[in-house]
């Protein structure tokens, strides 16, 4: 019995292993194998309107190419239809006309005779003379004027909107220029503050074309604008103007357009607190924290649909240090920036706060949303709160801090810089940019060790303004060093941006 | 037992690849119907002048067919209900006397022109059935009427409490008038989801008028405030 289930069980599956159908080529060609040799994986830096060129070499089973066709193409994560066509010869020098941002190239090699083909595929980063470099937004003439500095060449190229926009003007009263980079760069855009009637303009990104107008962030007149400052974090943009805060969604691709109406306050009336900055322009916070230098108050945006700002007490986030209330710091605050930065998404920002008796005090403050911690990983705690002995802090101007000089303050009077360090509660001068000058506006640079300075010469009988670079450095102490410098161009320099 | 085991899985494997064939397709072969294809429950439509933007405007009732699509042009029949109190070249204007389906196409749409003119503070109906015709049979029963409302008054958005509550609080007359005041423009007779950001934004704009100032509502003779968390 066991012996005919055996042969029953084996005779089936002979059976279904019989019903295959033998496909199997008998005849075989050997193949003229296209080997390509001579493309790089990655071109850099590969600028617009300007020719990109390479020469492959390849290799053949037969050391014959008369049958073979190529083709170079680009395209880029916008592509959905096609790809952008290069050449159809076998050497590429083109002269790029892709957008700025990251493409992917292909070369193609096509055997006529057996219709295979063979391919390369590249990275091409295209570049025009805007992609990266400095913004910087100075007033000439009476005029706001956006000029923009080209590293590596250290090139100045002065009134670049003038320029490209028929010589049209931004405004005037510059106030702040920002680079809002979003997931592509077709979205990405320049924003240029002016305090005038118009409010200033939105430039394209790629092009520095006039885009739109401030206005048309609103979706209703607001009356009188006074554009002050713009915060960001990755799910909601803040813009200040006269005081209120307009949040704006940049969580989808494209972000809106349109700022919402002005968040209301528990508080009443408020006034956000312009130079407080509470982001992190290099790892994007999650949640934004504002100051209210009427009510002198922080607030933490922890629900992003909400149309009210929410105090960091009833947000349930406080935890007190004992240094200070933020409900109820009593003072303004003239600048706050961010201090240090960890990889569990904690951060340290240091305040510099003014009485109404004109004391300035260094407040620190550590704020974290949903960090990779224990709990409770959203929080914000006062951490300290000194009232700054520092030469020449009262007549500071101008304040600037960074993650990547943990711990100390920049401030700068008169034609002096200083550094003040946090926790030793110790400053000094550290840097004199030249007698007769005065010094307006400093800034460090975006993941960088520069710090930008901008100043004026009063001695200078037209176009006084002028900027410098100074490396920080921090090995034997830190002190700067200078090493870019641009001089007599403008009558005012009032913001730096880094472009990206 | 092992034996039998496995003579019935040999068997049961036998019977299996047996039952694998093809299926047959199976496709809609009745006649093709047809019947209102509204997104507003109840199959019916208001239209309001009461803001004022316009005189006119054009309403266009949609309209799907069960079966395939053709090649050619076909012709949807219909009947206007002697019930209707909306007149022709009073309340409306241009109603063809077929609606049109377009090659390769499910869908249709039946265009009427609604006219602002005399209706007095009044709101009159076209109610319209549709009919089975050489081309089509009547589709779903509960779908083959529709009722168009006609009127100068405020209408209540049918989608206020989804999801326009959440954007400007409880619905009055008072508050819609408002709302139409700082908008520039009342609200569509059917949800327009591209407009969800900009309601969440006037809803605020209210929110904040009303917080400013309340408003008197003669009908309810209440206060309406700022009571609500607009998003």
């Amino acid at each position: 019995m066991k012996k005919i289930t055996y042969i029953l069980l084996s005779g089936i599956i002979y059976l279904f292993a019989s019903c295959v159908e033998d496909n199997t080529q008998t005849v075989f060609k050997e193949l003229n194998e296209v080997t390509i040799e001579g493309i790089e994986d990655e071109y850099e830096n590969v600028y617009i309107n300007r020719t990109l060129s390479i020469h492959p070499t390849l290799t053949t089973t037969f050391n014959d190419e008369s049958q073979l066709d190529y083709l170079w193409i680009a395209y880029d994560r916008n592509s959905r239809l096609g790809a952008d066509t290069l050449a159809r010869t076998k050497d590429l020098d083109a002269i790029i006309g892709l957008t700025p941002g990251e493409h992917t190239g292909k070369f193609k090699v096509f055997d006529r005779t057996t219709g295979i083909y063979y391919e390369k595929e590249f990275i091409i980063n295209v570049v025009n003379d805007f992609t990266q470099g400095l913004l910087i937004l100075a007033e000439n003439n009476g005029q706001a004027e956006l000029n923009f500095w080209v590293p590596g060449r250290d090139e100045l190229i002065t009134d670049v909107f003038g320029l490209l926009n028929d010589g049209k003007s931004l405004g005037t009263n510059p106030h702040r220029v920002y680079f809002n980079k979003y997931t592509t760069d077709a979205s990405s855009e320049v924003l240029v503050l002016c305090q005038d009637e118009e409010g200033g303009k939105i430039l394209d990104n790629i092009t520095m074309l006039e885009s739109r107008e401030y206005k048309s962030l609103f979706i209703n007149d607001i009356g009188d604008v006074k554009p002050q400052a713009y915060f960001k974090n990755y799910m909601r943009e803040y813009l200040i103007d006269n005081g209120l805060v307009y949040d704006r969604a940049v969580n989808t691709n494209p972000p809106s357009t349109t700022v919402k109406p002005y968040l209301s306050s528990p508080r009443g009336d408020y006034e956000i607190a312009e130079n407080a900055d509470f982001g992190d322009d290099e790892s994007s916070v999650s949640r934004t924290v504002l100051y209210d230098n009427l009510n002198h108050c922080f607030y933490a945006q922890l629900s992003i649909t909400s149309s009210s700002l929410t105090t960091v007490s009833s947000s349930g986030m406080a935890i007190s240090g004992g240094f200070f209330d933020p409900d109820n710091v009593g003072m303004d605050c003239l600048y706050a920036g961010l201090s240090s930065r960890s990889a569990d998404e904690t951060r340290e920002y240091i305040g510099v706060f003014e009485t109404e008796g004109g004391e300035r005090h260094l407040l620190r403050m550590g704020i974290a949303f949903y960090a990779n911690i224990d709990e409770p990983s959203t929080y914000f705690k006062d951490l300290g709160n000194d009232v700054i002995q520092s030469p020449a802090i009262n007549e500071a101007v101008s304040f600037s801090c960074s993650a990547n000089f943990s711990g100390y303050l920049f401030y700068a009077a008169g034609n002096q810089i200083y550094v003040y360090n946090v926790l030793s509660r110790t400053g000094q001068a550290l840097y004199d940019i030249g007698s007769g000058c005065t010094i307006d506006h400093i800034e460090i640079e975006r993941a960088g060790n520069r710090l930008w300075v901008a100043f004026r010469d009063t001695q200078a009988t037209s176009q006084p303004a002028g900027f410098v670079g100074l490396t920080i450095q921090t090995d034997g102490g830190l002190r700067l060093e200078e090493s870019i410098r641009h001089e007599h161009f403008a009558d005012r320099i009032v913001d730096f941006e880094s472009k990206y | 037992m092992k034996t039998s085991i496995l003579l019935i899985s040999g068997l049961l494997t036998l019977i299996g690849l047996a039952g694998c064939q093809e299926n047959e397709r199976m496709l809609y072969e009745a006649k093709s119907a047809v019947y209102f294809n509204s997104p507003v429950e109840g199959d019916s439509l208001s239209y309001s002048f009461a803001s004022g933007e316009k005189t006119e405007d054009v309403v266009n009732i949609p309209i799907r067919i069960i079966g395939a699509s053709s090649k050619g042009t076909r012709s949807i029949a219909f009947d206007i209900d002697p019930a209707s109190t909306a007149q022709a070249g009073v309340h409306y204007r241009d109603l063809p006397e077929v609606i049109t389906l377009q090659p390769d196409s499910v869908n249709a749409y039946l265009p009427v022109t609604v006219l602002a003119e005399h209706l007095d503070n009044n709101q009159v109906s076209l109610i319209l059935h549709l009919r089975g015709n050489e081309n089509f049979d009547p589709g779903f029963p509960e779908h083959l009427s529709f009722k168009l409302n006609i009127t100068d008054q405020l209408v209540k958005p049918t989608y206020w409490d989804i999801p326009l509550s959440l954007y400007y609080g409880s619905y009055s007359k008072a508050k819609h008038q408002l709302c139409i005041q700082i908008q520039g423009f009342d609200f569509p007779a059917e949800m327009d989801m591209n407009l969800i950001n900009d309601f969440m934004s006037y809803g605020r704009l209210v929110y904040q008028a009303l917080l400013k100032e309340p408003l008197w509502d003669e009908e309810t003779q209440q206060w309406i405030t700022a009571d609500w968390s607009p998003l």
